[in-house]
């Protein structure tokens, strides 16, 4: 392909500034996302080993696995592609739902768990619902 | 000229898009997963820029 649509390389950095600029906006839209963003991903030690840190991202999987195994927990949904929809979702998006809609905890307690405003919960849910929507309805 | 003047037609941009999908899948990784969303902010936003002069013209 890109032997048919030769760039110029001031087109090319101008293409990848575009990429750049775009995802800062991304990440400025959606602020709430900068917790999960992995910075530092390891930490060395004395020795030089290299330790890798799992972020907070799998704990929320493990969070949920408390109450009821993640994988039982999928196969409660008896829509499969909505069951797909949700595996597809990102862990703090998951972990909200299932607080919300299995353990039935309200905007407040949700926010108490995850250090959040309560306001924030409430858009944070509501977007995910419209991304649900908008998947299934899409036929992805 | 840069992007033919950011006037491509659909075709092109939608060529350049996928010659480059391998950068912006790199740009669209978030905690070592690729994340769609992001992704799609990103042809979006790319599209919009590469065809910004069409309707001018």
């Amino acid at each position: 392909m890109s032997n048919k649509y030769n760039l110029s390389s001031k087109e090319k950095s101008y293409l990848k500034k575009i990429i750049i600029n775009a995802r800062n906006k991304y990440f400025d839209k959606n602020k709430f996302m900068e917790n999960e963003i992995v910075t530092d991903w390891h930490t060395e030690d004395k020795e030089g080993n290299i330790m890798v840190n799992i972020k907070l991202d799998l704990s929320y999987e493990m969070k949920i696995d408390e109450y009821i195994s993640f994988k039982n927990f999928i196969e409660i949904f008896s829509d499969r592609k909505l069951a797909r929809i949700y595996k597809g979702l990102k862990p703090k998006e998951k972990y909200i739902l299932f607080l919300y809609y299995y353990l039935g905890y309200k905007d407040k307690q949700i926010s108490k768990e995850l250090d959040i405003e309560p306001n924030n919960v409430r858009i944070t849910r509501n977007r995910i619902l419209k991304k649900i929507n908008q998947k299934y309805l899409g036929g992805n | 000229m840069l992007f033919k003047n950011f006037n491509l037609s659909n075709d092109e941009v939608l060529g350049i898009i996928d010659a480059y999908k391998n950068l912006i899948n790199k740009y669209s990784i978030v905690n070592g997963n690729i994340d769609e969303d992001l992704k799609q902010e990103i042809i979006l936003t790319l599209y919009k820029t590469l065809t910004k002069n069409r309707r001018k013209n």
